[in-house]
């Protein structure tokens, strides 16, 4: 007895092909986190990343030859800065910076950068990349 | 119930033996079944013989559904900054 015709396998053939090879790359990505969010980067322009750092009062660093965006600043407020400025930063997706000011809204501000840890999708590899890059000041009283 | 009125019950027992072996089936293991499955599956059917070829698609099912959960978690817990009083 035949199960199946010549032609429902050939479906079911590549239906099985497919799912194996979706669950190779699950299992890729849950392997190499890092190279993932590298990868998922590329489509970002690396001097937009910088313009949203404030530069220091004071000017430019002496030594260092002037660019178009001053590429120094102090890091980014997580307690402060709008969805708009942290999807500049590298590695930051607008819906990513989206979820950070939601997750600020409804659970109050962040007690450190280790705290943006509470934000969904926002992974320890990624926190660490952007940790230089952001601070979490206390509010102020009235705010 | 014949095969005929109802040809997904096979794939669907083979899939949900496949989720109840992955606890006990390595991952290499069962990579290396949908792999051979594969082959196999695509060989008798080049060959003409797709009666034989629906065993070796099962058992493609069933590495599937042993390859379908994955093999560790991460979990990750914070405290609240709420202090309980």
């Amino acid at each position: 007895m035949t199960l199946y015709p010549r032609q429902q396998l050939l479906v079911l053939l590549g239906l099985l092909a497919a799912a194996g090879a979706g669950l190779a790359v699950g299992q890729w990505r849950r392997a190499h986190p890092d190279l993932v969010a590298r990868l998922e980067e590329f489509d970002r322009d690396p001097e937009a990343t910088t313009a949203v750092l404030v530069p220091e009062p004071g000017g430019a660093h002496p030594g260092r030859p002037p660019r178009a965006a001053p590429p120094r600043a102090t890091p980014l407020d997580v307690n402060r800065a709008s969805a708009a400025e942290l999807a500049r930063m590298p590695g930051v997706s607008p819906a990513l910076a989206a979820r950070i000011v939601a997750a600020r809204e409804r659970d109050g501000p962040f007690a450190s950068v280790d705290d943006l840890a509470r934000v969904r999708r926002l992974g320890r590899a990624r926190l660490e990349r952007l940790r230089p890059l952001l601070t979490a000041a206390a509010p102020a009283a009235d705010e | 119930m014949t095969l005929a009125k109802a040809p997904l019950v096979p794939p669907a027992l083979a899939f949900g033996a496949g989720i109840a072996l992955a606890p006990l089936v390595p991952g290499a293991l069962a990579w290396a079944a949908w792999l051979a499955a594969l082959v196999a599956t695509a060989a008798l059917l080049a060959g003409g013989r797709p009666a034989w070829a629906a065993a070796p698609f099962l058992v493609g099912v069933v590495a599937v559904g042993a390859l379908r959960l994955p093999r560790s978690t991460a979990r990750e817990g914070r405290f609240s900054g709420v202090r309980a009083t």
